[in-house]
């Protein structure tokens, strides 16, 4: 795998050296991960192995050096250090020794100097001051036995004569002084290596090699040190791998992990100590510094893997992640966002009212404690401090809802672009201001989509019509022109006649179609005023008398003698009676007649155009006033449909009503305002 | 010789005036801009222009102004828009008449000999007794004669009498019922349809339009009038 991309970089390096000049070197790309030390398992095992021996080293010597310095070895000779060292061991047989000696019991101490080859003596010192020491018991019956021996002495300390008034020897009278004194002899010379044999000799060795043992320390501990810093280094990187690799104690939680630890080393010390003081009793000290040594040497070792797995997860990072405190305490954290999510949930679904008055409520009780809990003073402190927490919110609260109130008045009088400012607000008010402006922003969108495609669509019918009125200009004036030429030719004459009529309509229809929907959109300038719809009649009927005697239709108009009046603006009335008089003009029956009548009733004022269709009227009436309705379906006669569609909408712009009624050949058109006050 | 300035964007309009306005009397200029027409109008003595008002490089309106800056000569509007503000926004921006497009060429020529015989007059019209006026309207109460731009009109006598008490109070509204009462001298029991007749059949004799009355005006739903001023 190394080889194969070492050689992949040889070729990138290799392509741009063809293609470009030779004295530019290739850049080469080190892709291949360098073998280091602390990627290397064994290395690491060897080290671990290493810190372990220098561990033990350091351990054993450092103890070693502790006995010696104990012992005095560095500054006096070695006779000394070795009574030093036989005096521990004297007080360890004294403490057992003198209770049997006191109570008299024979057996146990025969055996355990024996046993030992031990030599004992108790006594004491008289004079608290100092002096002589008075012998009152000893094992031995005759100095010469003690050849060959050596002794030290232990001084017991004996709080209770109490104890030895009840002793059960004599021996004991008259004893005086806070100390009693076992003097222990150690023979050396039995041939059995003994304890005490084993220490002197111990001791011997230790001092020969004293100066030694703090070498070995200082070595052991350099390097379990040195090993020490590699291993916590080394630790999780793997040869071969990217970043840190999890040690097989990762699924163990951190935390776990440490409890386990302490509870081996402890257990295991306790456990032992145990074991070791039941299987050898009190008596191997020597095995027993051993035995203290390894214990330690065990808690390095323990030690040195549990760094070493911390180690291994601080580099992973965030290792208190894997910890159990830290899982039950996010799970807490947790519990209490969503115990927290659903007290204020509830809160928000319960309503304002009832808020507000458990809050009072609330307080009130507050208050009603303190009231009752101190004592008068104190009330009118707790009730000052209440208040001076309470007034700046509730002129918050006023301030809030005076806003809302503000806004919701602009709203209503159709400002539909104001804002309340809810970033200082809180909970359902902020709501509250944010509903308002949702609801000011539709509205405006609303109002200013439909302000602007009426706005267009009578712009587009007004810039049309002006576009195409330029063209039809000339059209118009041209075909005149023709008309108007004498050329003797008979059917240039009547096509160029074609020509005006047909563009002349168009120009008729463009006009009404501009009207028409301006009509319609209410895009129309209406000033209203007061206006005498009984002259608007006769107007009316003056304007059309001429052109319909001339067609045979006979007008009979009934107005009222008296005027009649409405609100109107009358030059759009006059629009409208045009268009129905222009109406009649174009489809009554010749030589008919034509009623117009003016009638007012309960408030309002009724305009009624009657006449007789000349064509069977095939159409509804409802029909006949939508745009582009005409009478008759074939539509070969002059007229565009508008006329009627315009009087509609210019009389509803008046507040007028405009209904056509048909009765077989009868058409009727019934107009009415609401009559003028005066 | 009355020089006649046509300004118009398009061509085929301003051929369209040039013949129509073909007249011995008249030397007729063409522009297509109002700049051009700025330029023309400097250069040249007018009688007449006729201006579109919507035309590139410099709108009709603000031409009609310039030009306004040193001369009276009459100014005839030529717009599409037939809508009111713009009639009345140009009337005021010193415009002496206007006709909307689509127009017939009959108006056209009749508006320019009307202007032209105004223009050419002004200052001969001496203040007389019993000579009423309103712009190119004129009733001569003495010869009992009724002249449009100084051309006689015929009249029936009950129309004069009706175009005279019009005249007499210019600016006031008459009912029908109350021209009835002053001209019959009678009571109108449902004979004022008579009046609204007679002042059609007047309105056709005296004015260019009869649809769009320049000196005789209706006020729809009140009456009528005789235009006040000018």
């Amino acid at each position: 795998m190394e080889e194969r991309e070492f050689t992949d970089c040889e070729e990138m390096g290799e392509q741009p050296k063809q293609q470009e000049s030779e004295t530019v070197p290739p850049v080469r790309i080190q892709k291949k991960r360098k073998f280091t030390l602390r990627g290397c398992f064994l290395a690491k095992l060897l080290a671990f192995l290493m810190f372990m021996l220098g561990a033990a080293a350091a351990i054993a010597g450092g103890v070693c050096c502790i006995i010696a310095i104990d012992s005095g070895m560095y500054r006096n000779d070695y006779e000394f250090s070795a009574m030093e060292l036989l005096r521990g061991e004297a007080y360890r047989f004294g403490e057992q020794i003198l209770p049997w000696v006191i109570y008299d019991e024979k057996e146990p101490l025969e055996s355990l100097l024996s046993n030992n080859a031990l030599e004992a003596e108790l006594g004491y010192i008289p004079d608290p001051d100092g002096g002589e020491v008075e012998w009152v018991w000893s094992s031995y019956s005759h100095p010469k036995e003690l050849e060959g021996h050596k002794y030290a002495d232990a001084y017991i300390y004996l709080p209770d004569k109490d104890t030895l008034e009840n002793a059960s020897s004599k021996k004991f009278e008259g004893w005086r002084g806070e100390y009693a004194i076992v003097r222990v002899y150690f023979d050396l010379t039995f041939p059995v290596h003994n304890q005490a044999w084993q220490i002197y000799e111990s001791a011997r060795l230790l001092y020969l090699y004293r100066y030694e043992c703090i070498g070995v320390t200082l070595l052991g501990a350099g390097l379990a040190l040195i090993m020490f810093f590699f291993l916590l280094g080394s630790v999780g990187h793997r040869n071969g791998k990217e970043g840190i690799q999890p040690s097989a104690f990762r699924v163990i939680s951190f935390d776990l992990l440490t409890v386990l630890t302490a509870g081996a080393v402890l257990s295991v010390g306790l456990v032992g100590s145990e074991l070791i003081y039941n299987a050898f009793g009190a008596e191997e000290s020597l095995l027993e510094i051993v035995l203290i040594c390894a214990y330690i040497l065990f808690c390095a070792v323990i030690g040195m893997l549990y760094l070493m797995e911390f180690a291994n997860r601080v580099k992973e990072g965030r290792w208190w992640r894997h910890t159990i405190v830290y899982s039950v305490l996010t799970f807490c954290f947790r519990l209490l966002k969503r115990l927290a999510g659903v007290v204020f949930q509830s809160a928000r679904r319960v309503s304002m009212i009832r808020v507000t008055l458990l809050v009072t409520l609330g307080i009130t009780f507050c208050e009603f404690v303190g009231i009752v809990g101190f004592d008068r003073d104190a009330v009118a402190v707790f009730w000052l401090i209440e208040k001076f927490f309470l007034l700046p919110f509730i002129f918050y609260l006023a301030y809030c809802c005076k806003k809302l109130f503000y806004a919701g008045k602009q709203l209503a009088e159709g400002k539909e672009n104001y804002r309340v400012d809810t970033a200082r607000m809180i909970g359902s008010l902020k709501e509250h201001g944010e509903n308002l402006n949702n609801i000011s922003e539709g509205i405006g969108k609303a109002v200013d989509a439909r302000m602007r495609s009426e706005r267009l669509k009578t712009e587009l019918i007004t810039n049309v019509s002006h576009d195409i009125k330029t063209p039809l200009t000339s059209i118009i004036n041209y075909a005149t022109l023709i008309s108007e030429m004498e050329t003797g030719n008979e059917q240039l004459d009547e096509y160029s006649d074609v020509l005006v009529r047909q563009s002349n309509r168009l120009k008729k229809l463009l006009e009404d179609l501009v009207e028409a929907s301006k009509a319609s959109t209410g895009n129309l300038e209406v000033q209203m005023g007061r206006c005498d719809v009984g002259v608007l009649l006769t107007q009316a009927v003056g304007e059309y008398e001429t052109r319909m005697t001339e067609k045979g239709l006979e007008i009979r108009s009934t107005i009222p003698e008296e005027p009649v009046f409405i609100q109107a603006d009358g030059r759009h009335l006059w629009r409208v009676f045009d268009n129905l008089m222009n109406n009649i003009l174009k489809y009554a029956q010749e030589n008919s007649r034509v009623y117009l009548s003016l009638d007012r009733k309960e408030g309002r004022v009724e305009v009624i155009f009657r006449n007789m269709s000349k064509y069977p009227l095939d159409i509804s009436a409802e029909e006949l006033e939508e745009r582009f309705a005409r009478g008759d379906k074939s539509r070969h006669l002059e007229g565009n449909g508008l006329g009627l569609s315009i009087a509609k909408s210019l009389t509803e712009l008046q507040k007028g009503t405009f209904e056509i009624i048909v009765d077989g050949d009868l058409f009727k058109v019934v107009l009415t305002f609401p009559a003028d006050a005066e | 010789m009355y020089n006649i300035l046509i300004c118009d964007d398009e061509r085929d309009i301003v051929n369209a005036l040039k013949i129509y306005l073909r007249d011995p009397n008249y030397q007729l200029f063409e522009a297509y801009d109002g700049a051009q027409a700025l330029q023309i109008a400097r250069e040249n003595t007018l009688h007449l222009i006729l201006m579109d008002v919507m035309m590139p490089n410099m709108d009709g309106m603000e031409a009609m102004e310039r030009i306004r800056e040193h001369s009276n000569v009459p100014i005839i509007m030529l717009t599409a828009k037939s809508e009111d503000n713009d009639k009345i926004l140009g009337l005021t921006a010193g415009a002496d008449d206007y006709i909307t497009k689509p127009f017939n060429p009959i108006e056209v020529t009749a508006r320019v000999k009307s202007q032209l015989r105004r223009y050419m007059q002004l200052g001969s019209g001496v203040e007389q007794q019993g000579i009423y006026r309103c712009g190119a309207l004129e009733l001569d109460d003495g010869q009992k004669q009724v002249r449009v731009d100084g051309e006689e009109v015929a009249l029936t006598p009950t129309e004069y009498e009706i175009l005279k008490l019009l005249m007499q109070h210019p600016g006031i509204v008459f009912s029908p019922k109350e021209l009835y009462q002053r001209i019959w001298n009678d009571l109108p029991y449902g004979s004022e349809n008579t009046v609204a007749v007679h002042i059609r059949h007047l309105r056709e004799k005296v004015e260019i339009n009869p649809a769009e009355p320049r000196y005789l005006k209706v006020v729809w739903g009140q009456g009528y009038k005789i235009e006040k001023g000018k």
